[in-house]
């Protein structure tokens, strides 16, 4: 129930029985009124009129009165003969003492001169009153006749003069107003209620207000009044002294004189107002009667009504419906049938209703399953609608939780969502379009989006693509590392190549260099040009096996180290690489950094490294070593190109000195990249590095900027194995010598000669073979003389591994050494095993190599 | 008899008092009360029926005139009371009072307060030629008794002259009573000055006996109306030939109800002609005569002009400054009788003249 309507309908039943009832009930009211009021008005007229007619009446008497003792007096006076005269006086006093009115009475002979004044005044006898009006109309009249009123010079009271003339002797009487005014008040008694005397010019002569009376007020102007000097009574509604007063006015007989009486209007009307008040308090009765009983009709009608409201409330609510109230209520047979037709629809919507919802809940449910995002919103960006997906895309707990957010939250960038919706309002879609979220974690998603217009609901369909867009960038970056991998394994190839075939030049240069300088005394001349000899081939030496160390060509000795030895190891060198302009510092931890690795090679790597360092600081600088355990997540290992979660160790090494470009670093691992000057830079010392920690199954990163410094961070596994006690090698000054029986197989002849003349002359036999098969074969021969053999790798006919196993095939414990110019892997690639087999590099110097002979001879 | 419903009265007095602009308050001081009431009662009258008049045409201005009476009581604390009651009331003028000593006792608070006094009647030669908030309608008594030293020395013959003058009015009778002993001295003769209280005297017959001891040629009385009736009766019944004379302010038409044929032959001055007939004092008269069923006397009339020239004022500027600026700016004014001439000190120029009694009857001397 909606609480204005049915309340609407109470009232209108309500106000229409009230204007049912109050139209009548006004009529009638106001016919009463205007009745009553006519009726009230004549009567408080009427008592007014009858005070001024009383007061009047009662003033008349008074005055008659005095006429009738003034006229006896007259009588008397004029009865007396002229020797009486002396006795006048006696026969006025009587009348001074008796009459409280009078103030003196004058006898005036037919002259209008004063002959007697009683009381006794010199002055006024013998007066002339010839002037006085009054004097003469009663002589014109020949009645006792009033003057006007006057303020008596004498007493400064009102007086009038009553004068009753005769043929002698006219009698003149100052009678004393006030007692009149006296005589007015005890005849009304009413105090609110004031009545005046007027005398016949209008001038106030007797009133409540002495001072109105001595200031000789006039009410002349009043039309009431001037129409009562006229001899008219009359009532009327009149301001007096700025009341309002029901004023009505009485003539005193024979005087011309007038009597008004006032009484305030609420005091004259006062019942008039009562009977108003009952009238409408009755009719205020009636009206809540009426009203009451219009508010019982209207309750009787609108409980059903108000019950069918309710359970249509709940219908629309989804609530239970109450039932049909019980049939005493409803009395109507309208609303029976009103209220039974509700119940059938009732019914109808109910199971529309269920269907529908059966319908809305599949279709929710495939909504809410679906891997696209659902959301419908607003032009203005307000979330409507959203399933549990949008919701898991957007990083917020649940769907219900978007509703009423702003998907423009969302957006990493506000223009794509504006220009989305900019074009779906012209083309009324948009489809497959890129756009980046951030979720409620931060975390950016890519998306694609469908969007659709509907009337102002946008309604929009997302498929995350983010995963997707993550791996391509994956491969790409993969792609790229093995592209440069191979790039540098075909330069490797190439360069390893040439090495080899350097590598048997020079054993054989160096060789017989040395052959030489042994044969030729110290003092000999030409000793400079030999020892010059090999020290170039020493140098060329060390240039291979560069070219055979980036190209891995180069065989590990690897074996448990710790880090933090090789660092401590190479650190006074370095100090010294790094010159006194840089600092240098290092920073490693307490716990051993135990790898497994060839420490020689790791010192190589940080020599290359500081190197560099070196050079991009020409002005001095810091340079920092650090060595630390790297803890990676799953995937960063991965993404710095590390095979295996690990654990793996980190070697950092940090310059501040002018950086790389995004350029540069992207070729700085190639061989022979340099930016350095021509002599300078070889170009190989960062593709060493790289070619080292890849043969130790580690990785190599730098981070760089221009002017910023560079770091390079190589990680390497790190091993549970303890260190080995570093072996002592004693290293002998010449190489030791023997007299055991070698069998050397080498294809070079040039290579086998110095080889066996070194050996020969330090004391061993020799049997020389020039290839695999004819190393097989002499062994045949002399199997039981030979103490060791020593095989080329690569040689024709029959390889170094093949020789050998056939070799072993013919006496399986004999004493091996292989020699090659290859490193490790080509030898592991050719199903060698290192385990078992000393391996010997050339080129070497004849030390070397007849201390490695010994070695393998003395091995037990 | 129609009675309007309460209601609708009281609703269309609001009514009209909405519609109507707000009125312009004149004030009147009157000595209504005690022995000089007759003046006052007529210049009250005679400024009623003006005013009546006024509004009856729609006011100054559209404006209605409202007019605030007040009683002087010919007291002067009350006349101050009463000017300074009417100023709180922010009257814009003041019409009154009708004696020179009322005037004189509240011309100061009518000056400071800048609220101009009309005064109908007052006369003292002492008020003229000042730069004051007071208007006279009235010749100076200097004039009048000028008038009447003529008639006494040229005509009556008369050397020894009994002055007889109320000194409760004494701004007024000291001016006449010593404009003719200096006038009268300057003709050779001599003035016997008797001066009386109003209402103080015992008996008038003694005063009358005073004024006869010296046996003057004639005797003078400057005093109200009732006193001056009285005194001539007591000077009459003492004497039979002494030659009364007597000025306007006694010798009214009450003067002459009380005084009867004691009056007869006595000569006075006037500035005003009661017997006119200019067309505007004959409708006045009528007019007057109709509204207070009397005749009107001088006072009345020149009540009634005091009226017509301050709403002369009132018209053209309604404040109170402006009044008096207006009215002293006038040059002219049309009395009942006569152009009236008002110059720039608010005094006016109107020739008085003699009167005397016949049978009753107020003659004019030529
Ligand atoms: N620490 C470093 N700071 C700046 N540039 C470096 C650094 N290390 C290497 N580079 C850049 O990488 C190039 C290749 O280095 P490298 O392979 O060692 O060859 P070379 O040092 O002979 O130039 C260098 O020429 C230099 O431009
Ligand atoms: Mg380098």
């Amino acid at each position: 129930m909606s609480p204005s309507r049915p309340h609407r309908l109470s009232s209108w039943l309500l106000s229409s029985a009230l204007l049912v009832a109050l139209v009548p009930a006004l009529l009638l009211t106001g016919v009463a009124l205007r009745d009553l009021s006519s009726r009230e008005l004549e009567r408080a007229t009427e008592r007014s009129t009858q005070l001024a007619r009383a007061v009047a009446g009662e003033v008349g008497r008074f005055l008659d009165g005095q006429i009738v003792e003034f006229t006896g007096l007259r009588i008397a006076v004029e009865g007396l003969s002229g020797g009486e005269r002396t006795q006048l006086p006696d026969t006025l006093r009587p009348h001074l003492l008796a009459n409280p009115a009078l103030r003196s009475i004058l006898l005036v002979d037919r002259q209008d001169r004063v002959v007697v004044a009683e009381p006794p005044d010199p002055d006024a006898e013998g007066s002339d009153l010839s002037g006085q009006p009054w004097l003469r109309e009663a002589r014109q009249r020949g009645l006792p006749t009033w003057s006007a009123a006057t303020i008596s010079t004498r007493t400064g009271e009102p007086t009038v003069t009553l004068v009753v003339p005769g043929q002698r002797w006219t009698v003149v009487c100052s009678l004393d107003l006030t007692t009149l005014g006296q005589v007015v008040e005890r005849l009304h008694g009413r105090s609110l209620t004031g009545a005046t005397m007027l005398d016949h010019d209008g001038t106030v002569i007797a009133d409540q207000s002495a001072q109105r009376v001595r200031e000789h007020a006039s009410l002349r102007e009043l039309p009431l009044v001037r129409r009562a000097l006229l001899g008219q009574e009359g009532s009327e509604v009149i301001s007096l002294a700025g009341e309002t007063r029901l004023a009505s006015v009485a003539p005193v007989p024979h005087t011309g004189w007038v009597v008004l009486v006032a009484e305030p209007v609420e005091a004259a009307f006062a019942r008039l107002d009562q009977s108003r008040l009952i009238l409408l308090a009755v009719l205020a009765g009636g009206l809540l009667a009426a009203g009451l009983a219009a508010r019982l009709l209207a309750r009787r009608i609108l409980t059903p009504v108000q019950a069918l409201a309710e359970r249509t409330r709940a219908l629309a609510a989804g609530e239970p419906v109450p039932p049909t109230p019980p049939g005493g209520t409803v009395q109507f047979r309208e609303l029976e049938a009103l209220s039974a037709g509700f119940d059938a629809m009732a019914e109808v919507v109910r199971s529309r209703e269920k269907a529908l919802r059966r319908s809305e809940e599949s279709f929710r449910r495939i909504v809410d399953t679906s891997l696209v995002g659902v959301a419908s919103t607003s032009l203005h960006g307000e979330i409507l609608f959203a399933n549990e997906t949008m919701a898991r895309f957007l990083g917020v707990p649940s769907a219900a939780a978007l509703r009423g957010r702003k998907i423009t939250d969302f957006y990493e960038d506000a223009a794509q969502r504006a220009q989305m919706v900019t074009d779906v309002l012209a083309a009324g879609q948009v489809a497959n379009r890129e756009v980046t979220f951030r979720a409620v974690s931060g975390e950016l998603r890519t998306c694609l989006l469908n969007v659709a217009r509907d009337g102002d609901t946008l309604i929009g369909l997302v498929v995350d693509i983010s995963d997707l867009k993550r791996s391509a960038a994956e491969r790409e970056r993969l792609e790229q590392q093995l592209e440069r991998a191979q790039r540098v394994e075909a330069v490797g190839r190439l360069a390893g190549g040439v090495a080899h075939d350097l590598n048997n030049v020079l054993t054989a240069v160096i060789g017989f260099g040395h052959l030489l300088a042994e044969s030729l005394p110290p003092s000999h001349p030409e000793r400079e040009s030999v020892d010059g000899i090999l020290e170039a081939a020493g140098r060329a030496t060390a240039l291979t096996r560069s070219l055979l160390t980036f190209s891995r060509k180069q065989p590990l000795q690897p074996r448990p180290v710790d880090l933090r030895t090789v660092v401590r190891g190479v650190a006074s060198m370095l100090r010294r690489l790094l010159g006194e302009d840089v600092e240098f510092t290092v920073d490693l931890p307490d716990q051993p950094l135990v790898t497994v690795a060839d420490p020689a090679r790791l010192e190589q790597v940080l020599v290359n490294l500081a190197t560099n360092g070196r050079d991009a600081m020409p002005g001095g600088g810091r340079l920092s070593i650090s060595a630390a355990r790297a803890a990676f997540g799953p995937g960063d290992a991965a993404a710095h190109g590390l095979e295996g979660p690990g654990p793996w160790l980190a070697l950092t090494v940090s310059d501040s000195g002018e950086g790389m470009s995004a350029e540069v670093q992207r070729q700085a691992f190639e061989p022979f990249f340099t930016t350095k000057g021509h002599g300078k830079g070889t170009g190989l010392g960062l593709s060493i590095v790289h070619g080292i920690v890849h043969q130790h199954r580690g990785a190599v990163t730098v981070s760089s900027q221009p002017g910023a410094g560079t770091t390079f961070a190589i990680y390497l596994p790190a091993s549970a194995d303890a260190v080995a006690a570093p072996a002592h090698l004693e290293a002998a000054p010449t190489g030791p010598g023997g007299h055991e029986t070698i069998l050397v197989a080498e294809d070079e002849e040039m290579v086998r000669r110095v080889v066996t003349t070194t050996l020969t002359r330090a004391g061993y036999r020799v049997i020389e073979a020039v290839d695999g098969a004819d190393a097989v074969a002499r062994f045949r021969e002399r199997r039981n003389e030979v103490d060791l053999c020593l095989l080329d790798v690569i040689m024709p006919r029959l390889n170094g591994r093949e020789a050998l196993g056939a070799i072993r095939l013919l006496k399986p414990g004999v004493r091996v050494l292989l020699a090659s110019g290859f490193t490790g892997n080509v030898l592991e690639e050719r199903g060698l095993d290192l385990e078992s087999v000393e391996l010997l590099e050339k080129p070497m110097a004849p030390a070397e190599f007849l201390r490695r002979v010994r070695q393998a001879l003395d091995r037990p | 008899m129609a009675f309007p419903k309460r209601p609708a009265w009281l609703a269309i007095a609001l009514l009209l008092a909405a519609c109507q602009r707000e009125p312009i308050k004149v004030g009147g001081v009157f000595g209504l009360s005690g022995r000089h009431y007759g003046l006052g009662l007529s210049g009250r009258d005679g400024a009623t029926l003006a005013i009546e008049e006024i509004n009856a045409a729609g006011g100054p201005g559209g404006r209605r005139l409202e007019f605030l009476v007040l009683d002087d009581q010919q007291d002067p604390e009350a006349a101050r009371r009463a000017v300074r009651g009417l100023v709180e009331q922010g009257v814009v003028a003041i019409v009154g009072h009708m004696t020179s000593a009322m005037t004189e006792a509240t011309l100061p608070i009518a000056n400071q307060a800048h609220l101009l006094m009309v005064s109908p009647t007052s006369s003292a030669s002492k008020f003229q030629g000042l730069d004051d908030w007071l208007v006279t309608l009235y010749p100076s008594s200097r004039r009048s008794a000028a008038v009447l030293l003529d008639r006494l020395t040229r005509v009556d013959k008369v050397g020894r002259l009994a002055v007889v003058y109320d000194l409760s009015n004494r701004a007024f009778t000291q001016s006449w009573h010593d404009h003719l002993q200096e006038g009268l001295a300057a003709a050779g003769g001599r003035v016997l000055s008797v001066p009386f209280t109003s209402g103080a005297e015992g008996s008038l017959g003694e005063l009358a006996d005073r004024a006869l001891a010296t046996r003057p040629d004639g005797v003078l009385v400057v005093a109200n109306a009732l006193d001056s009736a009285a005194l001539c009766q007591q000077v009459r019944k003492r004497s039979a030939s002494v030659r009364l004379y007597g000025t306007d302010w006694g010798f009214t038409q009450d003067a002459i109800a009380h005084g009867g044929r004691a009056l007869d032959g006595a000569i006075f001055t006037l500035s005003v002609d009661l017997e006119g007939r200019s067309p505007a004092f004959v409708r006045f008269r009528e007019a007057y005569l109709a509204r207070f069923s009397r005749a009107p006397d001088f006072a009345a009339v020149l009540s009634y002009e005091a009226v017509q020239l301050l709403a002369e004022g009132l018209r053209r500027d309604a404040t109170r400054e402006g009044v008096r600026r207006v009215i002293l700016g006038l040059g002219t004014f049309r009395g009942l009788q006569d152009e009236i001439r008002v110059d720039a000190l608010g005094d006016t120029d109107r020739p008085p003249f003699l009167m005397t009694i016949r049978d009753g009857r107020v003659v004019r001397l030529q």
